[in-house]
């Protein structure tokens, strides 16, 4: 869908709201009253005719107006959790921890590309990914493990000409960096 | 401007341009049929690969995407009454019941057909409308410009979420992200916390990525269905072909559509959603069997179909003529824009005025090629409803790290990451995102047209923004009864629900 899916209870989504509000505030309003501290002056004389504005205004501003509609927002979301049900509170949602799972495969996927190179853990990752979606048929998935990893560096390396990661380990990267080569000669 | 659309009609020569405009349109049908997969996800993750290619071929790509995406959608709304995208919701009051009679092939068919159309009339329209503007747009100067964005980020804030706090919420958000950063008027860095990173702002791609691509692979793992369309379903594309009398007993109808489409595609923050519903009901008003809408009616097809797919051109007029992108995907588009050095407002018609119109003919004749794909490749289209996500999960998490690559920067996937998570608990608690992007492109041209502006007044702001520069007062005096409007109806007088009939 083109927006997000609906809550889950309304009494979880009441709180999470009313801690979004209060996070809102805390950090615009932050932002709003230590502006002239978050700004380091280095460019041109500020105190020059074609300068109306200070670096701070605008800045300031947004952040201003973001802590009084989250101030509104929530005395909205504070009246939705007072008329909320409190039976309604679900402390964890299990439909959750394939997020929670995704999140930390794909923090681990980014830390393990210098290391391993682009190849190497996209395969780890497509393999462990298809296994936390499930329903894929195995060998399938093994070969999209080998195939996509190395398609997709030709691709974007090779023919548009987007960099990316290289393993640390000579034992990795010189044959990817073969097989590279030998594509290369091959469809180009 | 005759001699602009000769240069354009001879940077059109060539085969390459329409080679990506069938393989954006191949790829955006493909992932607009599946439910779960948006267009703006596809346009997000490929954004970069536009980057890579010249504009004559990287932006019709992603417009062929585009297009591709937004009828895909109605694959699924027609056979499984689910819609592939938000665009599709009101195709699923007729599709599934037109399916179950057996005509499936003929709803299908209406739905292509109508959306071509559609897109062909709205399409052409467009280039006169841009044409016309160009004309005009120089007399504009930054008072107006300002007024124009505020009056467009004001608008598209307060339509975009199921509240128009939200939207608001989101849109200073996103302001506040673009401000981040050097700021080109005083060369002073701005809450960059000492983080070298930072410094040169916060960069779009891994903030397009993050916010319109990773909430929804998250969202897709929500379920543990193996397939987006868990039940199983017979896909079989039955009955007979559409014949060309039930599309001329249409044409009214798909005409009245477009007409409805053009026009809420002019307008910043609307899109297609409401296009497609005001289609519908215009054309259930209109027809002398109301009580046949929804139960399987050939028109109930083509009026929100010719209606969403019409909304696609005119959605280029503001982020042409103003560069105010009015939706997610013309923000995208304004990425891409960027990218190739051209920066959509007042001025590229006379910097690149050639290859704008270029690229309008060739959006144009992307509908020709839209109907060729969209006829030809309709079986495989069907199969990718039921496409696994063990399979096509991993492949998008891929491109998303890939495209963010391509900005040349390492660190900027652990941004992307940190967005991504952000705008998906954003998205859980209802805000929609699009007002936020919008407003982080913008962030640089508000601030530096209000800076012009006040330099121009010479201290007397008011006076010269409401006197002096009568359309600048427009549209602020427009913003204003909006805003009184919109906070009247939500706290003052709400709507009462409707009873139910």
């Amino acid at each position: 869908m083109e927006t997000g899916s609906p809550p889950v209870t309304s009494r979880t989504q009441a709180l999470l709201e009313v801690a979004a509000a209060a996070l809102i505030i805390l950090i615009a309003g932050g932002l709003a009253l230590s502006m002239p501290w978050l700004i380091s002056e280095s460019g041109f004389n500020p105190i020059q005719d074609f300068i109306q504005l200070s670096s701070a205004f605008f800045p300031r501003l947004t952040f201003g107006v973001l802590a009084v509609l989250g101030a509104i927002y929530l005395a909205r979301a504070a009246l939705v959790l007072r008329a909320s049900p409190v039976a309604g509170f679900v402390w964890w949602d299990p439909r959750y921890r394939n997020v929670v799972l995704l999140v930390v495969l794909a923090s681990l996927y980014f830390y393990s590309m210098p290391w391993l190179g682009f190849s190497v853990a996209t395969g780890f990752s497509t393999l462990a990914l298809a296994l936390l979606v499930g329903g894929g048929i195995w060998w399938v998935v093994a070969c999209l493990a080998l195939i996509a990893p190395v398609t997709i560096r030709f691709v974007f390396e090779r023919l548009l000409l987007i960099s990316l990661p290289r393993s640390e380990f000579d034992a990795i990267a010189v044959p990817e960096e073969a097989l590279m080569q030998w594509l290369v000669r091959t469809l180009t | 401007m005759l001699d602009l659309m000769l240069q354009a009609f001879h940077l059109l020569a060539r085969w390459d341009t329409y080679f990506y405009i069938t393989a954006g349109l191949i790829v955006g049908i493909f992932v607009g049929a599946m439910p779960g997969l948006t267009t703006v996800l596809a346009m997000a993750v490929l954004l970069p690969i536009s980057f890579k290619l010249e504009p004559m071929l990287g932006i019709p790509f992603l417009i062929g995407v585009y297009k591709g995406g937004i009828y895909g959608g109605s694959i699924s709304a027609i056979l499984v009454g689910i819609p592939g995208t938000g665009a599709s919701i009101a195709t699923t009051f007729d599709g599934p019941p037109l399916t179950r009679k057996g005509q499936a092939r003929k709803a299908l068919e209406m739905a292509l057909y109508a959306s071509a159309i559609g897109d062909i009339i709205s399409d052409i329209l467009t280039v006169f409308l841009v044409s016309l503007i160009a004309l005009v747009i120089l007399l504009i100067g930054p008072p107006e410009i300002f007024a124009i964005i505020v009056f467009s980020l004001v608008l598209i804030a307060s339509v975009s979420s199921e509240s128009g706090l939200k939207g608001g919420i989101a849109a200073c958000i996103g302001l506040g992200l673009g401000f981040v950063g050097t700021d080109a008027t005083t060369g002073a860095t701005r809450m960059t916390f000492g983080l070298e990173i930072l410094s040169g702002g916060i960069p779009l791609i891994p903030l397009i990525i993050g916010v319109f691509a990773l909430p929804e692979i998250l969202e897709a793992l929500e379920s543990r269905a193996p397939r987006f369309v868990a039940q199983n379903v017979d896909l079989k594309i039955t009955g007979e072909r559409l014949l060309w009398s039930e599309l001329r007993a249409s044409a009214r109808t798909i005409l009245r559509s477009t007409a409805i489409g053009t026009g809420i595609g002019v307008v910043p923050g609307l899109g297609q959603v409401v296009a497609a519903f005001i289609g519908y009901s215009a054309a259930k008003r209109a027809s002398p069997h109301p009580e046949r809408f929804g139960k399987g009616e050939l028109d109930g097809i083509a009026a929100p179909e010719a209606a969403n797919n019409a909304v696609n051109g005119p959605t280029l007029v503001p982020l042409l003529t103003m560069g105010i992108p009015g939706d997610n995907v013309t923000a995208i588009l304004l990425g891409a824009f960027m990218a190739h050095g051209l920066r959509p407002g007042p001025q590229i018609f006379q910097e690149q005025g050639a290859l704008i119109y270029a690229l309008l003919f060739a959006i144009v004749l992307a509908n020709i090629i839209f109907l060729a794909v969209g006829y030809i490749m309709l079986k495989p289209f069907v199969a990718a409803i039921q496409a696994r996500k063990a399979y096509l999960i991993p492949l998008i998490l891929a491109l998303a790290f890939v495209g963010t690559l391509s900005t040349g920067s390492f660190s900027d996937i652990g941004l992307m990451i940190v967005i991504g998570v952000c705008a998906y608990i954003l998205r859980k608690l209802g805000f929609d995102l699009a007002p936020l992007v919008i407003a982080f492109v913008l962030a640089h041209p508000i601030e530096y047209s209000l800076s012009q502006t006040l330099l121009y007044a010479q201290g007397s702001i008011f006076t010269y923004l409401f006197i002096d520069r009568p359309i600048a007062a427009v549209f602020l005096v427009g913003m204003l009864v909006w805003v009184g409007w919109t906070a009247y109806r939500t706290w003052v007088r709400p709507a009462k629900p409707r009873p139910k009939q």
